[in-house]
């Protein structure tokens, strides 16, 4: 046997205990190497590989096979994004811990331009408080304004008696 | 938004608050979001996935887990000899680049690296966990036919080599289902483990030669075989 079919067998038996005997799955620079053997080297290396327990083992090796996924898994997966993009608005930074009692508030409250801006659901809040406020400060002033009318009646009783008609017989 | 409670600053930090009013796309899949159209999307490479994942685009994600949801619960069904706790990891990766896309770095890495460096470690550390014991199965009525008893053998073997396989120590398992099953280079599977590929090469001939010794009554036949063909 030459120094270089030496050579070679032993670095395959590297590459078979490692790798197994499909050249395809060695690494990039082993199958250049095997490759760009001379041809009678490469065909001593080749019946080496074929004969070797490696070969037997993959062989063994590729019996057990495994299910491929089904459609399912993916809108299985898909749905859960769907479900976790909420969770994860709300959710605190790693390592903080939230107490159990507390309440989620706006960071700040929207400025007139955005509430202007915004939807009419800002502006019907706004004029609901509106009204409110008118009907707060109408009742606050409607006692007021009844006293300055009884002012204004015994007034005029002073000034023309009693108001009442009297109608000559 | 702010979450109060007992005040603290870590929580009131200025990095926490979260603008915004009602929490969009929770009812629906791409609500409320550019939704780039699928052609589109699986031309993207891994770097332009991840932005448009981290923008909450469904599409996007659906383009990366059809990608790598089937390798995925290989290479874990290949770690933990168990079909449903491989489709758990295999999903709790995938969830995880769903929420951690905004984290991702350009250029830093591949996404199938990330994910089986993930699906990996939760497939080793599942494994570090107390295992249930097994049911035993029960015994199916024999076929005497010769072509039955060829086949109860071949059934017997591959069973065999699945059990041998699941009994190696579980960095030698993996380091096997991701070269020699899932083809992976030497350097992107020694880069998933976290270790050199001198390191990867000692855990598949280990993984290798232990099987080899286990395996001798099954293997020396399927060698002389071979080697009379």
């Amino acid at each position: 046997m030459h120094r270089d079919e030496t050579e070679a067998l032993s670095r395959a038996d590297g590459l078979l205990q490692a790798y197994g005997a499909d050249v395809a799955r060695w690494p990039g620079e082993a199958r250049d190497w095997f490759v760009h053997l001379e041809q009678p080297v490469r065909a001593v290396v080749a019946r080496h590989i074929a004969a070797s327990e490696a070969a037997a083992l993959d062989r063994l090796l590729d019996r057990v096979l495994v299910d491929e996924a089904d459609e399912s898994m993916t809108a299985r997966l898909l749905a859960g994004a769907a479900r976790d993009h909420g969770q994860q608005q709300f959710a605190p930074r790693p390592g903080v811990t939230v107490p159990t009692h507390a309440v989620a508030i706006p960071a700040a409250l929207p400025d007139a331009a955005t509430i202007a801006a915004a939807p009419s659901r800002w502006r019907n809040a706004a004029m609901l408080v509106a009204a409110g406020i008118m009907g707060i400060m109408l009742g606050w002033f409607e006692p007021l304004l009844a006293t300055g009318n009884a002012v204004e009646s015994a007034a005029a009783q002073a000034l023309f008696g009693t108001g009442e008609l009297e109608i000559d017989s | 938004m702010v979450l109060i409670g007992e005040p603290s600053p870590a929580i009131l930090a200025p990095r926490e608050i979260r603008i915004g009013l009602v929490p969009p796309a929770v009812a629906g899949v791409g609500e409320g979001r550019a939704q780039a159209a699928p052609a589109q999307v699986r031309g993207m490479d891994d770097d332009e996935l991840m932005a448009r994942i981290a923008e909450g685009d469904h599409t996007a994600y659906g383009v990366v887990v059809k990608r790598h949801v089937n390798r995925l619960i290989a290479v874990a069904q290949r770690i933990l000899a168990d079909r449903t706790e491989a489709e758990d990891v295999a999903q709790e990766a995938l969830l995880r680049v769903w929420r951690h896309a905004a984290e991702w770095r350009p250029g830093a890495a591949r996404i199938s690296t990330w994910l089986y460096r993930v699906a990996v470690n939760l497939c080793l550390d599942r494994k570090r966990r107390p295992q249930a014991a097994p049911l035993e199965a029960a015994g199916d009525p024999v076929d005497p036919s010769p072509d039955a008893f060829a086949a109860i053998y071949r059934d017997e073997v591959t069973a065999l080599v699945a059990k041998e396989t699941a009994k190696l120590p579980d960095r030698q398992r993996a380091a096997l289902a991701l070269c020699y099953y899932e083809g992976m280079s030497n350097a992107e599977a020694a880069e998933i483990l976290g270790v050199s590929i001198g390191a990867l090469e000692s855990l598949l001939v280990r993984a290798r030669r232990t099987l080899a010794e286990r395996l001798g009554p099954v293997l020396r036949p399927a060698k002389e075989s071979d080697n009379a063909s």
